[in-house]
């Protein structure tokens, strides 16, 4: 790549940046995303909660799901919202508690908590992580709390699984991915399974690069609607929405340089000219016009300085006041972290959104234009 | 009715030690503790089996137990030490005068100890200061205090003692100036009982004195407060120590996986509801750094803080903390105008535990006539494990989990894996973190474990499951499964339990200020709060 200059780079691949970096490819700028890891990927399926914003985000807040849904859509990975999209809707997890949600991706939408609903949590022999009956026995309380009390009855399916392993949701999903024999037999024992019942809730084992057509023929095999339940860390559905949106920045020409974390900002008369990334061989500086930070709370010093909030253009702020840099920005968790607000997916869809729109105006509306590197 | 010729009422070390100490003489006792054992000092003690050293020039006496104590509990109960030695080390910012106060006064208790150089010294124990002017050995080891507790509490049991966890007394009962029953609530929110006794025991350390006041009686206790921080690191090979006069934060204690740093001494009103606060920590950490400068980059797993209880005598003005005697004194009640039958032991510490218990109990002994001498001194607490159950266990269980089940369980090792021969599932390593089998965490949970188990906490000190660097986060969950499965709790109740184990463990980390376990608590948080929706993320 040499010495390169994009017009942003986004530091951070989860979902707050991979939004911002779809935003801003999609105005015409040149991105490079520059990740050590996947972020939150690993926990859930970039479910979009529903929580409250703050105002002006809050303002933003439909414009910024539309590209959402259009970035999900597009790269194979459709959310959908519940009957009425204000009300949101529930979605049950592996702790046997609701997530009060805004929009789902579609494998997990079937498990959505609903009236009357007969359900069957099926369970894996061998898979201990996951228990379907402690699932079944909370969602059937908890169900009737929310006032939509469905009948929820646990279910273990045998798959043969070798003798004296203990599997895993990451090794199901792997086998779902590349054999199709287990396919069919899961298949199979999940159709005996669906006797009776409305819905199937299983753990969410479908495959890491599953596609949405995939899925929806393995569902039409059923002849049931199957819903997915993220298990603890990895989970598939996650990862599966990330191999997703990062194959679709890729194509639409979004640089990924990944693996190796940011070790410094280039900071310059108050402008911050680009990242050095710790890469084997020897640094490497990545330069561009604009800094967007969508590293999360966990990465602790990448600001280098005491966390002093961020302005009203989201930038993180020196400690003598004013911004850090004035092409320097915070979304998702970071941003949380900085201003006190609520994390989550929303936050991180909605601020991705709004940070993205703000760099595209900052730079001038540039012509689209085509790296020359 | 249950009755006994004795209860016990705290379920620490000493509480244990004396079921332990009158079972084996025959005599009848039952123990009641609160909640789980080991749930006061004893539990949140630095685990450090003192040689005397850190006692013998302003205490010679306490210094003079110690070191016999510390070498009875080596024979009795190697499984629970860790004989990693100690050493006191001459810091050039120490006073020089105190080291040679400090020889003399080994040599006149009688502590064995060797001077090295400078040189000796860093070539053991590298991660020192380059800058320390020498050092001398000591028998200084470390305690795993909950298997001790434990332990005590298992033997106890075998031998027709009676151990009754979440079990609060509620009265003393007399008949005339003679005490006669006790009444504890069975299990939390449970029916009033009664058990009629000949004596009663008030072992109960931070909280003697409000037992005492239930009996009527008064025993004055200083209650007094140590912060320790847990490093996820052996920075030390060896338990070191400065070579000064007792002061904050001058022992690290290497403890298994982790070191413990501490400690510091304040007065706190009462034995509950003492936590660290930030200026302790960063007060702790920076003469932590004195002690070995590494430490700024060692990950601190966990902080936390116990309540030493100290005796005030009715005529001593004590000046409180470090200058309180670590001596112990045993109450008889009867002899001095208050209820008959009614004994207190309190002061002293965990490495004269098994002491304690043997001076009540031969007073207990003696009230009821019984001539039988004490032998918890010889008497190991439990049987050795046979080579060939070891030799069996490393067949179906990595060599390091092997060798650490065997230290837990003991004799009932062989139990687990015969369980596991037959069913290789059950060799799933639950916690991976300190290695505790799914065999080894349903064995603890059943009703054939002798210290029965209650919360996943209780299976935690037990199994040290959740101790480790995930703090729970992961292996919590599981066993919160199994007692599902199980039967003990129902979906509902599980789910509580678990709630109640994950905040207890964030507890812990929340104090940390810096570092990869800042990282891991919020991991914690996100996975449990806002993305199972186990509690609502405005309340963060």
């Amino acid at each position: 790549m040499g010495n390169a200059r994009f017009d942003l780079i986004v530091v951070g691949a989860g979902l707050s940046g991979l939004m911002t970096a779809s935003v801003a490819a999609d105005a015409g700028l040149s991105v490079c995303v520059v990740h050590s890891g996947l972020g939150l990927f690993v926990f859930g399926a970039g479910c979009v909660e529903r929580v409250p914003l703050t105002d002006a985000e809050a303002d933003d807040e439909p414009a910024a799901l539309t590209a959402f849904r259009e970035f999900t859509r597009s790269a194979g990975c459709p959310f959908l919202t519940g009957d009425d999209p204000e009300a949101g809707f529930y979605l049950p997890t592996i702790l046997g508690s609701f997530q009060h949600l805004h929009l789902a991706p579609y494998s997990l939408h079937a498990g959505i908590a609903a009236t009357g609903c007969r359900v069957a949590v099926v369970g894996i022999r061998g898979l201990t992580s996951f228990d379907a009956r402690f699932v079944a026995d909370r969602l059937g309380g908890q169900s009737f709390g929310l006032g939509a009390p469905g009948i929820y009855v646990a279910r273990e399916i045998d798959l043969g699984l070798p003798f004296g392993t203990v599997p895993t949701p990451l090794l199901l999903a792997n086998r779902f991915d590349r054999d199709a024999g287990f396919r069919d037999l899961l298949g199979a024992a999940l159709r005996l399974a669906a006797d009776k019942v409305d819905r199937l809730l299983i753990p969410g084992i479908l495959g890491q690069i599953s596609t949405h057509a995939d899925i929806v023929s393995f569902e039409a095999g059923l002849g049931c609607r199957v819903g997915e339940l993220p298990t603890f860390p990895p989970s598939i559905p996650g990862l599966r929405l990330y191999q997703a949106l990062a194959a679709n920045l890729r194509d639409r020409g979004v640089e990924f340089l990944g693996g190796f974390p940011v070790t410094e900002l280039l900071l310059r008369g108050g402008v911050c000219e680009g990242v050095v990334v710790e890469t084997p061989a020897r640094p490497k500086r990545v330069s561009a016009d604009a800094v967007v930070l969508a590293s999360g709370q966990f990465s602790s010093s990448l600001l280098g300085f005491n966390r002093n909030g961020v302005d009203a253009e989201a930038r993180p702020l020196r400690s003598a006041g004013g911004p850090v840099a004035v092409n320097l920005y915070a979304v998702g968790a970071l941003l949380a972290a900085l201003d006190g607000g609520c994390g989550g997916n929303a936050r991180a869809v909605v601020s991705g959104y709004r940070t993205a729109m703000r760099v595209v105006a900052a730079t001038g509306g540039k012509e689209r234009r085509h790296a020359m590197r | 009715m249950e009755s006994a010729q004795v209860v016990i009422i705290g379920g620490g070390a000493t509480g244990a030690g004396l079921l332990w100490d009158l079972s084996l003489r025959g005599i009848s006792a039952v123990l009641l503790e609160k909640r789980d054992l080991a749930n006061g000092a004893t539990g949140r003690c630095h685990g450090l089996l003192h040689s005397g050293g850190r006692y013998v020039v302003k205490d010679t006496d306490a210094a003079r137990e110690c070191l016999a104590e510390n070498l009875t509990i080596k024979q009795i109960a190697p499984h629970c030490v860790h004989d990693v030695g100690g050493l006191f080390v001459c810091y050039p910012q120490d006073d020089p005068a105190f080291f040679s106060r400090w020889e003399a006064a080994c040599h006149t208790v009688g502590l064995p100890i060797t001077r090295l150089s400078a040189d000796e010294t860093l070539a053991l124990e590298p991660n020192l200061p380059n800058t320390i002017l020498g050092s001398f050995t000591c028998p200084d080891a470390h305690i795993d205090v909950f298997q001790l507790a434990r332990s005590n509490i298992e033997a106890a049991v075998a031998k027709g003692g009676v151990f009754h966890p979440y079990c609060e007394v509620t009265a003393i009962v007399h008949g005339g100036d003679q005490v006669r029953a006790v009444e504890y609530r069975d299990g939390p929110g449970g029916e009033i009982r009664r058990i009629s006794c000949d004596i009663v025991v008030n072992a109960a350390g931070g909280w003697a004195q409000q037992v005492a006041a239930l009996a009527g009686a008064d025993v004055s206790v200083r209650c007094d407060k140590g912060t320790l921080l847990i490093l996820n690191h052996n920075l030390v090979g060896r338990v070191v120590n400065r070579c000064r006069p007792p002061g904050d934060a001058d022992i690290l204690v290497p403890a298994g996986p982790v070191c413990i740093l501490g400690t510091s001494s304040m007065t706190v009103p009462g034995p509950e509801g003492v936590a660290a606060d930030p200026q302790e920590i960063a007060h702790l950490m920076a003469l932590g750094q004195e002690l070995v400068p590494l430490m700024t980059e060692a990950r601190i797993l966990r902080i936390f803080s116990g309540v030493r209880p100290l005796y005030i005598p009715p005529n001593v003005n004590a000046a409180g903390g470090r200058d309180v005697s670590r001596g112990f004194a045993l109450l008889d009640h009867g002899a001095t105008g208050g209820p008959k039958g009614f004994v207190s032991i309190v002061g002293g510490k965990l490495t004269t535990y098994r002491l304690m218990a043997q001076a009540t109990a031969d007073l207990v002994a003696s009230k009821l006539g019984v001539r039988v001498p004490c032998r918890t001194m010889e008497e190991p607490l439990r049987a050795p494990v046979d080579d060939a159950v070891a030799i069996r266990a490393r067949k179906v269980m990595p060599a390091q989990a092997a060798s650490l089940a065997e230290r837990r369980l003991g004799p009932a090792l062989a139990e687990i894996v015969t369980v596991i021969e037959a069913h290789p599932e059950m060799g799933e390593m639950i916690c991976e973190c300190e290695q505790v089998s799914r065999a080894e965490m349903e064995f603890v949970m059943s009703e054939r474990a002798l210290a029965p188990v209650t919360t996943i906490n209780d299976l935690g000190r037990r199994t040290r499951l959740g101790f480790g660097p995930c703090q729970g986060t992961f292996c919590g969950y599981k066993a919160m499964l199994a007692g599902y499965r199980s039967g003990r709790w129902s979906a509902e109740q599980a789910s509580a339990e678990f709630k109640s184990y994950i905040e207890e463990r964030w507890k812990g980390q929340a104090l940390v200020p810096q570092g990869k376990q800042v990282e891991q608590l919020y991991f914690s948080h996100d996975l449990f709060g806002a993305n199972y929706g186990f509690y609502d993320p405005e309340e963060r």
